[in-house]
């Protein structure tokens, strides 16, 4: 559930995600969604390690035609998180690009 | 002091539109205390395995709840919640309290209602199992696991064929299993060539959403049908998959299994018959692994050659009841029935689905992505 204190809190640890480069552990297409979700199928999803060696689970995007591997590059982006109607906060979140 | 299993009961697994939780649970209660040939007054507390019904229905306190559909009247009775492996949970916990001597004799009741509500919102539900991260993202148990598929299938030259193999054996002993979900076999074009779900998992090889209940008594003193438990291990993990130093495995089914074989003095080589949790076949086939029965890389290879199917297998048959492909998934009743399916089997009521060599019988359950893990070991 969307509640606004939490998106401030999380709102407060963004920029430490900024610009980070990592490399490509697993990945997946998402053709089965969960509610919240369904305008968005298919989206892919990358498991990601980073440089100064931390995993996460990041949606992919803005890739165009680029290719996902095993250990392919990708950056780290700002972007908005969720599907919203017009009565609730934006939230702003971690995504992944490939480069 | 020493806890056996007196009685165990399935409801059938399905979409069961007829039914609800006060009736599901009404017969697998009923059900269990028949089988067991105890009287209700015997029974002096009962161990609830449930995820769901608080998301979904916003029914909680379910401990009273099961008491009041049972007419268990005033014994005291918890609700373990450990997402998938809810019901291995309650299972392990009652097991705990027979072997402290506080109880004598205890009923287990595993059970979920998933069919009442759209996929999607059970998704969503489900993803409570799940971090945070992952849920915000639009992740679901199918990407998770097709991740881990993606991962093991690089990492050990995994063929897609072998990843298909635990859906097509599932399906053929849920076909001779009355109470199973699913009747009908599948073939291994049919697993392959089905829409995928989360690339590169397709939907064949996907447990499915389903409505059931389970149940066992746990006593202290033997009875003619009485299976004895040699082990009860549970082991937790990082919710996150991103967070595991391994994802080609699962360190939580290790571990139990591990303090599993300490505890009862046995090798996992002493197995001849598993109910492991199948949530996706590449749950399968880690847990093979995991528990210690095959090589890392081998089971697949193995499954596909028929080698632990009922009819073709010879020291070790895997998922009689169908497993969660075949039987279904009520998450909560899953790892419950899984010790009915060993109870059944160890007691050679199993019909058709019966194991001739079937002694020793190892119950394996998972929440989540694993983070959490259950392993029981029984004998007759």
């Amino acid at each position: 559930m969307r509640s606004s204190p939490k998106i401030w809190r999380n709102n407060k640890n963004i920029s430490a995600f900024l610009n980070m480069k990592g490399r490509i552990i697993s990945w997946t297409v998402v053709k089965t969604p969960p509610a919240d979700f369904v305008e968005n199928v298919s989206y892919t999803i990358v498991l990601i390690e980073m440089q100064n060696g931390l995993k996460t689970t990041l949606e992919l995007v803005d890739s165009g035609n680029k290719t996902i591997d095993f250990g392919a590059k990708v950056t780290t982006v700002v972007r908005k998180i969720g599907n919203l109607n017009k009565e609730e906060i934006i939230e702003y979140g971690i995504k992944a690009k490939l480069i | 002091m020493k806890a056996f299993v007196n009685g165990g009961y399935m409801t059938k697994f399905g979409e069961l539109w007829n039914e609800d939780l006060h009736s599901l649970s009404k017969e697998a209660l009923e059900g269990v205390i028949n089988c067991a040939e105890i009287d209700k007054e015997e029974v002096e507390a009962i161990y609830v395995g449930n995820m769901l019904s608080g998301i979904l229905d916003g029914q909680e306190h379910l401990g009273s709840f099961f008491t009041e559909s049972g007419g268990f009247r005033n014994i005291p009775a918890s609700h373990l919640e450990g997402a998938c492996a809810s019901g291995g949970l309650a299972l392990h916990e009652a097991i705990i309290s027979v072997l402290s001597g506080r109880y004598h004799t205890v009923a287990v009741l595993g059970i979920e209602k998933m069919t009442d509500y759209k996929s999607e919102i059970v998704f969503r539900s489900l993803m409570g199992a799940a971090s945070e991260d992952e849920r915000k993202i639009g992740l679901t148990f199918p990407g998770l696991y097709a991740m881990m598929a993606r991962a093991y299938m690089k990492k050990y030259s995994t063929r897609k064929e072998e990843l298909a193999g635990p859906a097509v054996k599932n399906h053929y002993h849920a076909s001779l299993n009355p109470k199973a979900q699913f009747h009908n076999m599948v073939s291994l074009s049919q697993v392959l060539e089905s829409s995928r779900v989360a690339d590169p998992l397709t939907i064949l090889e996907c447990s499915p959403i389903s409505d059931g209940a389970s149940a066992v008594i746990i006593s202290d003193k033997r009875n003619k049908k009485s299976i004895e438990v040699l082990a009860s291990e549970a082991a937790t993990d990082t919710l996150g998959l991103a967070q595991r130093k391994n994802i080609t495995g699962i360190y939580a089914t290790t571990k139990a299994a591990k303090e599993a074989c300490r505890y009862s003095g046995l090798s996992p080589q002493d197995i001849n018959i598993a109910e492991v949790h199948d949530c996706f076949s590449i749950a399968e086939i880690m847990a093979l692994e995991d528990l210690g029965l095959f090589e890392k890389g081998r089971s697949g290879k193995k499954i596909l050659k028929g080698e632990l199917t009922l009819g073709t297998a010879k020291n070790l048959v895997v998922n009689t009841s169908g497993g969660l492909k075949g039987a279904g998934h009520p998450v909560g009743a899953t790892g419950v029935k899984q010790a009915v399916e060993i109870f059944e089997q160890l007691n050679f009521l199993a019909g058709e689905r019966q194991f001739s060599k079937a002694k020793i019988g190892l119950t394996h359950n998972v929440g989540g992505s694993g983070a959490t893990a259950v392993v029981h070991i029984f004998k007759k």
